[in-house]
């Protein structure tokens, strides 16, 4: 009965949104529902969405360059608010070694272009951190 | 229960989910809990501007010190009962002020029409005390005769007609509006669609005659206007003591809702196809449906708050 | 046809070995094209009946230029060489530049930052974390003569990829050079300015569509007053069909973008001869190298005969598509990376037998990251193996005639004008976008691309197939942050050292004739007075607004 929310938001400046609506549609069709909340959003909307809708997955799609800046501020704001039970995810062009910091700092894995979808939902339903 | 801090989103929200997660005790507080919020039910196609025309009314009453919470139904996907809820964007501007709550809700498989627990919601919107609840939907048959049975005030919004594909006013929007508006009427032959709504618009059962406005919502041009038509609409209807019905109507438009949910689970079980398979052999249709609707009197009330 | 029945004849026998030939081995399943157009085993006269040469082909260089537009395309000059490059400041980027000069590249093409291209100076906040990632960034004339410094902008030609603030930009640059003691009407480049794709595909847009249409128009006219060399729009596909969108849907959009330019500069009383041939277009080559062929060849007619029927020019050139290529940046891989030269490859081939004008190979690593000084020598060095060693630009249209080509690019013809019928139907370019129909056929496109790669229908090498392990090692080219600090120091002073009134003034009279005059004149007045690219934007989002886009699936 409970379905798994998802928020997928991109950031940021770049407006290549392709990956983020084909994501959309695709955890669409696997029975989620998605909140999407279209392209140039900041930290701020992104996660007051997030309280609002009540979701359990925040995914960010970033292709700009610019993903540190903008999970550090996400992640920053989730914990002001205590969203702690709202799993983090990624999806875009990610070097390695910006992944580790990333993990380490709380997101939860960071998909890159070419991952197959039903990889990435079945990690959401594995790893969300609510019951459901 | 009674402890629920307005202030906080996050709780609303949990509390939101848990309803659509069909909670028959936090509904059944929520009734009880009634302040009489004013409920405006929006309607409209795509492309209709609907989304930022709620934002710019919704700052008008947050203006006034009210607290708004906006509604925004999406219909699911019939096969896998996912939803993609869109429609927030257009309402960023919301995200300034505090005293606003927006929440995306999916028809959660429901074919056509809004959520079953729709009612539900607006009432938690009430008994935590916002005082203006706006309701957005698409406009698509069904949903229609569920704002009508949910709102005070229903605004339906048009268009002027571009190129040459013709937009039909569908008949079920004439027969509910209270308020016609012609958004982006800077961008089309505005005064022809009003002069199409003229023809086509008859006082409302209670009396009231629909009223026409044109707005264009990006530039905040006539939403004063809107507003007032909506006060205007409000007033009249507890002028005429009308109010206490349309809370009856909803209330009964709820039960409703709770009956045809759990008629729906229990039709989609196994329990189901035996019987419709029975009526193959000896059972007649009275039997039945006297057995189906047993086996509801039964099951209702039980497993319930899983 | 002569001998039809010959051929028909034959067919019949040759049917008899096919059905025995696939009852021992079945042909493969997906032999469709990229874009799912369906192909038969093998295409011969039967399929180009009443193929009349002239109406179809015509000699390169004549109507309807199918086979080029030039008479001995490279035969006399190669196509130009042309890397994408920009990155951090003015000052890195001219170091970039003067680097690709020295290696044989034989036109320069810059790429901007986000910011700027959302005409945002740097130190606004939304700017914050994105300064000089994909691009550079350019906020002030000072920052343009920097870029430029030892270059002789007179002497060069420029490619911009620049669309919502594009005026500004080439103010920038019309000044800078103007410094350089060059004259604006000997300079030669390109703005990419093509603002009703962004609301289509790319989504850089600034102020609402009709608003930013009036700019764009407005450069077009200046441009045929003051600068000839110039192409003042560079009308793009390529991001379009890098949103999703099929071949067919690329050269459709593209095409009825570009009419709706032309019709909107005859609309401002531009004679089409003054303007139209100096229009150019920027075209994505993917992966499935005939069909790219066929695209290039059918876009080149289509836009011929509809300049043609709808407004008569009388120069030749006015019909020309001329036109600039890149190969497919979503057709690269992340994985096994060293894969994305061959690919690079095969598509900057399809783009020299579709005769393109121009062309951008991709860097193997430029799907993820600001491309290595290596990738791009390799990238630079594709282009100068297809045009000195392999022979193929001897011959023009060397496909020309081929039945399987021409079958694809009647084909192609005829699902282009379909487009355009429909597009036509909803009232134009405009109407359509705000009806969503664009960015709806895009996001239908675009996902079932994705399910087929999902459910193997598509075969991505290296991704859902012959995938190897492997450590993703996706090296990036960080943006030291003394350049964001030099840059940003650069940016205060200049802001300090300026007259501050008369920089008002010019904002003011920016505002002033947003609606009614052409506004290159006071753009490039605002520039001289020390306006920077965020302000000029402003003065003008205060009068237009800024557009949010509705969310279509």
């Amino acid at each position: 009965m409970r379905k798994i929310r998802i928020l997928i938001a991109k950031p940021g400046l770049d407006g290549h949104d392709r990956g983020a609506k084909v994501l959309a549609r695709a955890l669409m069709e696997e029975g989620f529902e998605v909140i999407y909340t279209g392209i140039h959003q900041t930290a701020e909307d992104i996660v007051r969405t997030a309280i609002e809708e009540d979701v359990d997955v925040i995914g960010l799609s970033i292709l700009s360059g610019a993903h540190m800046y903008h999970f550090t501020r996400v992640l920053e704001l989730m914990k002001k608010n205590g969203l702690n039970d709202v799993l983090l995810i990624g999806g875009g062009i990610v070097p390695n070694d910006d992944r580790e910091k990333l993990r380490d700092m709380g997101v939860a894995e960071i998909f890159m272009p070419g991952t197959p979808i039903n990889e990435i939902s079945e990690f959401i339903r594995k790893n969300i951190k609510r019951p459901s | 229960m009674m402890e629920i801090n307005i202030n906080s989103k996050i709780e609303i929200a949990k509390l939101v989910t848990k309803i659509e997660n069909h909670d028959d005790d936090l509904s059944t507080w929520a009734i009880k809990n009634i302040k009489g919020a004013q409920i405006i039910g929006i309607t409209g196609v795509f492309g209709s501007g609907k989304s930022t025309l709620i934002s710019k009314l919704a700052v008008k009453f947050l203006s006034e010190g009210k607290r708004v919470a906006v509604l925004g139904v999406d219909p699911s996907s019939p096969f896998s009962g996912g939803a993609v809820l869109g429609d927030r964007i257009r309402m960023k501007d919301l995200n300034r002020y505090e005293n606003v709550y927006v929440r995306s809700l999916s028809s959660r498989g429901k074919v056509g029409g809004l959520s079953y627990f729709t009612a539900d919601v607006v009432n938690l919107f009430d008994a935590l005390g916002f005082d203006v609840i706006i309701i957005e939907t698409v406009g698509s048959g069904q949903d229609e005769i569920d704002i009508y049975n949910i709102a005070h005030t229903i605004v339906v919004i048009q268009v002027p007609t571009l190129g040459d594909e013709v937009q039909v006013i569908k008949a079920g929007q004439m027969e509910i509006g209270d308020i016609f508006v012609v958004n982006k009427a800077d961008q089309g032959p505005a005064d022809e669609k009003i002069r199409e709504i003229e023809t086509l618009i008859t006082p409302r059962e209670n009396g009231w005659i629909p009223k026409i406005i044109k707005t264009v919502a990006v530039r905040n041009q006539n939403i004063d206007e809107l507003k007032n038509a909506i006060e205007e609409h409000y007033s009249y209807l507890k002028k005429n003591n009308m109010l206490y019905e349309k809370l009856i109507l909803r209330l009964k438009y709820l039960l409703k809702q709770h009956i045809t949910f759990e008629l729906d689970n229990l039709m989609d079980s196994s329990i189901s196809s035996q019987i419709a398979e029975s009526l193959l052999k000896e059972k007649s249709i009275t039997g039945s449906v006297n057995e189906i609707l047993k086996i509801l009197g039964e099951k209702y009330g039980e497993g319930r708050n899983i | 046809m002569e001998k039809e029945e010959i051929y028909r004849e034959k067919l019949e026998e040759w049917k008899k070995i096919y059905s025995k030939s696939i009852s021992r081995i079945p042909e493969r399943e997906n032999t469709k094209t990229l874009s799912g157009i369906d192909l038969k085993t093998f295409y011969s006269p039967l399929d180009i009946q009443n193929f009349d040469y002239f109406e179809k082909l015509g000699y390169p260089g004549m109507y309807p230029y199918t086979r080029g537009i030039h008479p001995t395309m490279y035969r006399s000059r190669y196509w130009t060489f042309r890397e994408f490059s920009g990155f951090g400041d003015a000052i890195e980027t001219n170091r970039r530049l003067k680097f690709l000069i020295e290696h044989g590249e034989t036109g320069l093409s810059i790429a901007f930052d986000y910011p700027t291209l959302l005409g945002l100076d740097s130190d606004n906040p939304l700017s914050k974390g994105e300064f000089g990632k994909a691009g550079v960034a350019i906020n002030t004339l000072e920052d343009m003569q920097l870029m430029f410094d030892g270059i002789s902008m007179k002497d060069i030609s420029t490619s911009m990829t620049i669309n919502g603030p594009a005026a500004i930009l080439w103010a920038l640059y019309i000044v800078a050079a103007e410094s350089q003691g060059a004259k604006r009407s000997e300079l030669m480049g390109t703005i990419q300015n093509d603002i009703l794709k962004e609301y289509m595909a790319q989504k850089s847009f600034i102020f609402p569509p009709e608003q930013s249409l009036k700019l764009v128009i407005d450069t077009i006219e200046f441009g045929s007053r003051e600068m000839p060399m110039w192409n003042p729009i560079s009308i793009s596909g390529y991001h379009i069909r890098e949103a999703g969108a099929t071949a067919v849907q690329e050269a459709a959009f593209t095409i009825s973008n570009g009419l709706t330019y032309v019709e909107e500069s005859i609309k401002r009383g531009l004679d089409v001869d003054d303007f139209a041939y100096r229009l150019s277009f920027f075209f994505d080559s993917h992966i499935d190298f005939f069909e790219e062929i066929a695209k290039f060849r059918a876009a080149r007619r289509v836009w011929a005969k509809e300049m043609k029927r709808r407004f008569n020019p009388k120069k030749e050139r006015s019909l020309w598509m001329r036109f600039h290529t890149q190969t497919a940046g979503v057709s690269l891989s992340a994985q096994q990376p060293e894969n994305n030269i061959i690919r690079t490859a095969l598509e900057a081939l399809a783009a020299v037998l579709g005769g393109t004008q121009s062309l951008h190979t991709n860097s193997m690593d430029e799907a993820w990251a600001l491309p290595s000084e290596k990738a791009v020598m390799i990238a630079l060095r594709t282009q100068q193996i297809i045009a000195e060693e392999s022979g193929v630009a001897n011959v023009v249209d060397p496909l020309g005639g081929s039945y399987y080509i021409e079958w694809l690019t009647d084909r192609m013809e005829e699902d282009i004008y379909r487009y355009l019928d429909k597009i036509e139907s909803l009232g134009g370019v405009i109407a359509g976008l705000r009806k969503g129909f664009f960015q709806r056929e895009i996001a239908e496109s675009a996902y079932k691309f994705q399910k087929d790669l999902e459910e193997n229908r598509r075969v991505f090498v290296g991704v859902n197939r012959y995938k190897i392990d492997e450590k993703l090692e996706i090296p990036i080219l960080k943006v030291p942050d003394e350049l964001e600090e030099r840059h940003l120091a650069r940016l205060k002073r200049f802001k300090e050292n300026r007259d501050i009134s008369k920089m008002h003034e010019s904002l003011n009279r920016i505002k002033k004739y947003a609606d009614s005059d052409n506004l290159m004149r006071y753009i490039i007045d605002a520039v001289r007075a020390g306006a920077t690219l965020g302000e000029i934007t402003d003065s003008l989002k205060e009068v237009w607004g800024e557009y949010i886009e509705p969310v279509i699936w």
